[in-house]
């Protein structure tokens, strides 16, 4: 195991990435900070494939740009991972993992933050187009959390 | 998210994509994909991570990259 903590085939895979993306992208956008943190509704965005049991999978194969919507108090049992493309065996024992749910809600008890969103969100990482990505899923993603009142979000690859 | 008004942070363990995909603020931790929180079962490093994320997605400078060992 390499001193990062990535394995063999997560470095291989990252120097691709690196390859596709190529040239850096444009400087990016930097919201205001409104209100402190004890006021602010918290989500979290992953990209490890989680979704709901009852909710269709992803399609890790070709590459899937669409998004899940996962419920706030949503249980460890009503969960499964689509991905594929990363050892899934921690997040199907807890989802915690890559998508704090439950630490969200305890920070939220002990007033660390005000709320968490009605829904966080789950993407599958593996996007080899990104075009569709950027241009329809991720602003509808923004829009439904902006419409939930959203101060912050933290991302979590997968 | 931050057109929006939404302050964002990205955790990351491939920060050379980081650099490229210029979020606002990142922070690098040290786990594999799958474990980016911890282990499962390991409340308080889900904890002190996800507080810690949530104080730079506020706090951070734009395009900051900090490492997580350094930070919790």
């Amino acid at each position: 195991m390499p001193r990062d903590g990535l394995t063999y085939k997560e470095r291989i895979r990252a120097k691709l990435f690196e390859i596709q993306i190529g040239r850096p992208m444009t400087k990016p956008v930097i919201a205001t900070v409104t209100k402190p943190r004890e006021e602010c509704r918290v989500a979290l965005i992953t990209t490890g494939g989680i979704h709901l049991k009852n909710q269709a999978p992803f399609t890790p194969k070709n590459g899937d740009h669409s998004f899940r919507l996962i419920p706030r108090n949503t249980s460890q049992t009503e969960i499964t991972v689509t991905h594929g493309h990363y050892d899934e065996t921690d997040v199907r024992a807890d989802v915690n993992c890559l998508l704090p749910m439950d630490r969200l809600e305890e920070l939220v008890k002990e007033g660390f933050v005000a709320s968490s969103a009605s829904s966080h969100i789950s993407f599958m990482g593996y996007i080899p187009d990104v075009g569709p990505l950027v241009n329809e899923t991720a602003p509808e993603a923004a829009r439904i959390l902006l419409e939930d009142g959203v101060d912050i979000v933290v991302l979590t690859p997968g | 998210m931050e057109e929006n008004g939404i302050r964002t942070v990205s955790l990351m363990n491939l920060p050379n994509i980081g650099k490229i995909v210029r979020p606002p603020r990142m922070i690098q931790v040290d786990y594999s994909l799958g474990t980016i929180f911890g282990h499962a079962g390991d409340g308080e490093t889900q904890t002190k991570i996800l507080k810690r994320a949530i104080e730079v997605a506020l706090d951070g400078e734009p395009e900051s990259l900090l490492v997580l060992s350094s930070i919790i």
